[in-house]
C-alpha cells in the first residue's frame, strides 16, 4: 500500500492527530497522549498486527519524554508518538491491543522509569535484578562514570 | 516421580555464545510454561553512543552482534544517510548487499552446525563449519577480515571488489551451492534428522503474527514477511529472489527456510556479481548530522532489525535505538516450548536461532513433583541423545 | 616433567565462557575446533564443566551480571589453572569500555595468565594463545612474548 493511502485511511479517524509521510514507506502520527489507545485500537481493527517495537525518547529540558511505537504493516513502518510528562511519566499497556508488544514495554520501563499501567509482566528485562531502583539508564541525566 | 528440575546451564558451552537463562515449569517430561531470562548480555550500547561521534558509533555499533554485525551497521548508515539526505552510489549499495548475503549465509550455516550439535549430531557440525570456512574465505577477500568487516560509512562503502577476486568468489558461490543443495537433501531425507525436528516446537501461523515474530521463524510459520521484500533497501529492489516460507510451523520448517535463504543468497550473490554497476563506491558525508529522525528497517540472518536514529544537530546522536530480532522472538519461543519434552528444549530453543546464547541457566520446576532442579543445556542435549537411542 | 604435567601438556582440557561480549569472538573460538583449524588434534578438548578442565578462555567484557557468575566458574576450576582471555573486550572492555552494565577487562575479576588481542582474533591466534598458556604453565621460566606478527 502507498504511503498517501495509509495517510488517507487514518487522517481525521482520531482527533488531534497529526499525519506526516517523510518518505515512501514510512508514516509518521503524532497523536495525543490520551489518544494513544484510540489510535492503536484504530490501526489493529484496521488489520495491523506486528509491533516492530516501542522507543522512547528523554526530552529532559521541555521535561517530557516521547513514546513511538514502531507498527508495521502493509509495506509501511507506521510510527505513533506521543508526548507525556517527564515528572509523572505513566501510559497505559498497549498489550490489550498488541500482545507482542510486551517486551519492548518491559524495556522502556526498566530503562526510562516510565510506568506502564496494567502491564501484565512488570518485572525487569535488561537490568541486572539488584541495579538499584529509581535508577534510569537511559535518562539524560543519568551519567556513566 | 516428583521433581524440580532446575537446570543451571552454565554460561560455559562449546558451541554456543551468550548467557541466558530458561525457567521451565514442567509435568513429568513435558514443558508445561517457560521464562527465558535475557539480562546477562545487556552491555548498555544505546547509551554509549550518545556519547560517541556517529563515526565512532560505527565501530561501536558494529559490535552490537559478531554475526549480524554488518546488518546493524547497515540499519544505522541507512538511518543517517535518510536524515542527512544523502544518496548513496549503487554500486556501494550492491557491494552492502552482497556482504549482507554473504553475513545471512554464515549465520545460517553456523546455525546448521549448532542446530546438528543440538541434536547429537557432531558430524553434522563439522561438515557445515567447514563450508561455512569458505564464506569466511570470501568475506575476508572482499573485505579484510572474517568478523567485523568495518566496511560501512556514512556515504557508502570503504572497499570495493576487485576485478581480480570475481573469479574466486565465483568459484566459492558455487562451492557453496552445491553444498547447501547437499544439506537440504540432508534435511529432508534423513531420518535422524526428521525424528528430532518434524512436529517440534509448533508455532501457530495466527500465532506468530499476533505475538511479531520475525525472520525465519515467522516465515517457517508460512508468513511471508521478509524487509528485503517488502520494504526494499540497498540493492534488493533490482534482485530477484523468493522469499522462502514452509507452512509445517514446526522447528523443520524453520530449517527448511534457513537452508532455502542460504540458496536464495546465492543466487542475489550470483547476481549481484554479474551487474555490479560502475562508479564509486563512496561519497563524502557531511561532518554534522542535522537535526532529523529516521526509521530504518533490515533483514538481519534472524528477523527484522530496526533502528530508530533521532539527531539534535550535535556532533552525538541524541537518541539510537536499536531493537535485535532475537528480542522480538522472545514471546514465542516461550510459546513453543508448552507440551515439548525436556530432551527437546534445546533444539527447540536453538530453532529461533537465538542470537541471546543457550549458555545460560535453565531452571525446571515440576509442579506435580513439587522440586526444583538446576542442570545444564549441555545436559539436556544428551538426555535427548538418550531418549532418541543416540550414542 | 611429572606424568601429571605432561598429561596437562599435551592434552589439556578447556571450558569456554562468554561473559557477555558480542560472539564474534566465540564463533572463532569453536572455529578453532571444526576441521580447517581443528584443536581436537593438539588433544585440546572443550568441556563443558569447569571443574574438568586445565584452561578458562574468557571471551567478552564482564557484565555486571557475568562478574560473580565468572568468579564462581573460576572458583570450581582445580589447581593448577590458567585463564586465556581472548579477544580485547577480555582485556580492557574495548568498545564497551565505560559502558553502565559493563565492569571491564577479565582481570579486573580473576587473574589472567594470556591475552590473545584481536576484534575477534584469528582462529590461529587463538591456537598460539593456548600454546603460549601451555609454555606458561608447564616451563614458566621459557614463557615467551607471542611469535604472532
Amino acid at each position: 500500500m502507498k504511503s498517501e493511502q495509509v495517510r488517507g485511511l487514518i487522517e481525521g479517524k482520531v482527533p488531534g492527530i497529526v499525519i506526516r509521510v517523510p518518505r515512501e514507506r514510512r508514516v509518521m502520527v503524532h497523536a495525543p497522549q490520551e489518544r494513544l489507545m484510540e489510535v492503536l485500537g484504530f490501526l489493529r481493527d484496521q488489520g495491523v498486527t506486528h509491533v516492530s517495537t516501542i522507543s522512547a525518547v528523554d526530552r529532559m529540558e521541555e521535561k517530557l519524554f516521547e513514546v513511538l511505537y514502531h507498527l508495521y504493516w502493509e509495506n509501511n513502518e507506521i510510527t505513533v508518538r506521543v508526548e507525556i510528562s517527564r515528572e509523572n511519566p505513566v501510559i497505559p499497556t498497549v498489550t490489550t491491543v498488541f500482545p507482542g508488544a510486551l517486551p519492548y514495554e518491559r524495556e522502556v520501563q526498566d530503562l526510562f522509569g516510565i510506568r506502564i499501567e496494567h502491564i501484565p509482566d512488570p518485572r525487569r528485562i535488561l537490568l541486572p535484578d539488584d541495579w538499584p531502583a529509581g535508577v534510569y539508564p537511559l535518562r539524560k541525566d543519568y551519567t556513566v562514570k | 516421580m516428583k521433581e524440580n528440575i532446575v537446570i543451571p546451564v552454565g554460561p560455559q558451552h562449546p558451541s554456543f555464545k551468550e548467557p541466558m537463562r530458561l525457567d521451565l515449569s514442567v509435568d513429568g517430561e513435558k514443558v508445561v510454561s517457560a521464562d527465558i531470562i535475557v539480562s546477562f548480555n545487556h552491555r548498555g550500547v544505546e547509551k554509549a553512543t550518545e556519547a560517541r561521534t556517529y563515526t565512532q558509533n560505527l565501530y561501536l555499533i558494529e559490535r552490537v552482534c559478531g554475526i549480524c554485525s554488518h546488518s546493524h551497521v547497515n540499519c544505522f548508515c541507512q538511518a543517517v544517510e535518510e536524515i542527512l539526505g544523502l544518496e548513496v552510489p549503487e554500486r556501494a549499495q550492491y557491494i552492502r548487499t552482497f556482504i549482507g548475503e554473504l553475513e545471512r549465509m554464515q549465520s545460517h550455516l553456523f546455525w546448521f552446525g549448532v542446530a546438528g550439535h543440538m541434536i547429537g549430531w557432531d558430524t553434522f557440525l563439522m561438515y557445515t563449519w567447514k563450508d561455512r570456512e569458505r564464506v569466511n574465505d570470501m568475506l575476508e577477500l572482499t573485505t579484510g577480515n572474517r568478523v567485523h568487516y568495518a566496511l560501512n560509512t556514512v556515504g557508502g562503502v570503504r572497499r570495493d571488489i576487485r576485478e581480480e577476486d570475481m573469479e574466486r568468489l565465483k568459484r566459492g558461490l558455487g562451492f557453496l551451492e552445491e553444498r547447501t543443495r547437499y544439506y537440504m537433501h540432508v534435511m529432508t531425507e534423513e531420518e535422524t534428522f526428521l525424528k528430532r525436528t518434524v512436529g517440534l516446537g509448533l508455532l501457530p501461523t495466527e500465532m506468530a503474527k499476533r505475538l511479531c515474530a520475525v525472520g525465519p521463524t515467522i516465515r517457517g510459520s508460512n508468513v511471508k514477511f521478509d524487509v528485503r521484500a517488502d520494504d526494499p533497501y540497498a540493492a534488493y529492489g533490482d534482485l530477484d529472489f523468493s522469499v522462502v516460507t514452509s507452512d509445517t510451523c514446526d522447528v523443520w520448517g524453520r530449517t527448511y527456510v534457513k537452508a532455502g535463504e542460504v540458496l536464495q543468497s546465492i543466487r542475489m550473490c550470483n547476481q549481484i556479481l554479474d551487474e555490479l554497476p560502475g562508479g564509486e563506491v563512496r561519497v563524502k558525508a557531511p561532518s554534522r548530522v542535522p537535526a532529523g529522525e529516521a526509521v530504518t528497517r533490515y533483514e538481519a540472518p534472524r528477523g527484522e532489525l530496526i533502528y530508530y536514529v533521532k539527531s539534535n544537530g550535535g556532533n552525538t546522536p541524541e537518541r539510537i535505538k536499536i531493537r535485535s530480532p532475537t528480542l522480538a522472538n522472545w514471546l514465542v519461543m516461550t510459546e513453543m516450548l508448552k507440551g515439548v519434552y525436556i530432551a527437546d528444549v534445546p533444539i527447540v530453543t536453538d530453532a529461533i536461532d537465538p542470537c541471546l546464547c543457550c549458555s545460560g541457566r535453565v531452571t525446571i520446576t515440576d509442579h506435580s513433583r513439587g522440586e526444583r532442579m538446576v542442570t545444564t543445556l549441555d545436559a539436556l542435549r544428551k538426555r535427548g541423545m538418550d531418549r532418541r537411542g543416540i550414542s | 616433567m611429572g606424568l601429571m604435567q605432561w598429561a596437562r601438556m599435551k592434552s589439556p582440557w578447556i571450558c569456554h565462557f562468554n561473559t557477555g561480549g558480542c560472539n564474534a569472538c566465540d564463533i572463532e573460538v569453536i572455529a578453532a575446533l571444526t576441521p580447517r583449524f581443528d584443536l581436537e588434534r593438539f588433544g585440546i578438548l572443550l568441556k563443558g564443566s569447569p571443574r574438568h578442565s586445565d584452561i578458562l578462555i574468557v571471551t567478552g567484557p564482564v557484565t555486571l551480571q557475568s562478574e560473580a557468575r565468572l568468579k564462581r566458574v573460576y572458583d570450581q576450576m582445580a589447581e593448577p589453572r590458567s585463564v586465556l582471555v581472548v579477544g580485547v573486550c577480555g582485556c580492557s572492555g574495548s568498545v564497551y569500555h565505560g559502558c553502565y552494565n559493563v565492569r571491564g577487562g577479565v582481570d579486573t575479576v580473576i587473574p589472567v595468565d594470556a591475552y590473545v588481542g584481536g576484534c575477534p582474533p584469528r582462529p590461529s591466534e587463538i591456537i598460539d594463545g593456548v600454546v603460549q598458556v601451555l609454555n606458561k604453565m608447564t616451563r614458566p621460566d621459557q614463557a615467551t612474548e607471542s611469535t604472532a606478527p
